[in-house]
């Protein structure tokens, strides 16, 4: 599998980008003209893969638009979604402080039109050493990645697939962001395969809990569904 | 999901699509058709009811069946 770096656009970066994100809001005016010349903005179109696990990492990759999906892919193809990160976060946070994982470990693909902010990495290191605000803001972020992940982890180990569908058609529910998800997705999501998110789908209809409307599943019985996914251990 | 004018219809990758004609032979509307040549297309686009059959028979993953979840208003 090659390296997904080839394919995506770029452009050049311009004040209005930095603004209003939390970890680039407290950087000094140095600071800042630094990651315009350094820095560089690529754009991806959805589903298009931004890395693939084993490219090498050289710069740090911060989410400016859109969004992206981290996951894993077993030898026998199935997928395991491990984040759905959003504006703002810095994707490959804990390789870069670790240093101890030259490549990314997991793919990472656009769920939407997306952008990303590239700066080389002694940037993101000399930004730790003189910035306190964005290495505060850089805590919060890695603290709020790793609870995300722990929950994962307990959810996966802890609820049965019943509850982790319930809790995350509730996570998603009102969501805007992205194209939408497909029941490949949600399993994915979830830790199953698609023909289980279709069944467990059809029985939720049944019991009244949902209704599909053409490309829309609305969520109708808020108690019920709530009450399953409080087994789940993951965003309910 | 990006809004469009008419129904909307599961995503197609024309790319991936190899013409094998899984997905014609499944849709139970007669919504999909091939074409003398390139990839399939939705012949009859307001026939489709969404029920994600061409997507679960693709071999290539060439079709996609994005749903919006919401709660319901009711």
């Amino acid at each position: 599998m090659g390296s997904a770096r080839q394919r995506m656009k770029a452009r050049s970066i311009n004040a209005e980008d930095l603004s209003a994100l939390p970890l680039l809001a407290g950087l000094s005016s140095t600071a800042r003209q630094k990651l315009i010349a350094d820095g560089r903005i690529c754009c991806y179109k959805p589903s298009e893969f931004i890395a693939f696990e084993g490219d090498p990492i050289d710069e740090a990759l911060l989410l400016l638009k859109g969004g992206v999906v981290v996951s894993r892919v077993s030898m026998d193809g199935r997928e395991q979604i491990l984040e759905r990160l959003e504006r703002g976060a810095l994707i490959n946070l804990t390789a870069l402080l670790t240093q101890n994982y030259p490549c990314f470990t997991a793919q990472v693909r656009a769920s939407g039109q997306t952008e990303i902010l590239k700066f080389p990495i002694a940037l993101f290191w000399q930004f730790i050493r003189t910035e306190p605000r964005f290495t505060q803001e850089l805590l919060c972020h890695l603290a709020g990645r790793d609870a995300a992940l722990l929950e994962l982890a307990a959810s996966l180990s802890l609820s049965d697939v019943r509850c982790r569908l319930a809790a995350c058609l509730i996570r998603h529910a009102g969501s805007n962001a992205g194209p939408g998800f497909t029941q490949a997705e949600i399993a994915a999501e979830i830790g199953t395969v698609r023909e289980v998110v279709a069944r467990l789908l059809r029985e939720f209809e049944d019991q009244g809990w949902l209704i599909r409307v053409h490309h829309e599943i609305r969520l109708r019985d808020r108690l019920a569904l709530e009450a399953l996914a409080g087994g789940s251990h993951w965003g309910a | 999901m990006e809004k469009r004018n008419g129904p909307i219809l599961p995503e197609l990758e024309e790319a991936k699509c190899t013409r094998c004609g899984a997905c014609v032979n499944a849709c139970p509307e007669l919504v999909v058709e091939l074409p003398a040549e390139g990839a399939v297309v939705f012949a009859n686009p307001t026939r489709c009811t969404y029920c994600t059959a061409c997507e679960e028979v693709c071999p290539e993953g060439a079709l996609h069946c994005p749903f919006v979840i919401t709660w319901d208003s009711l």
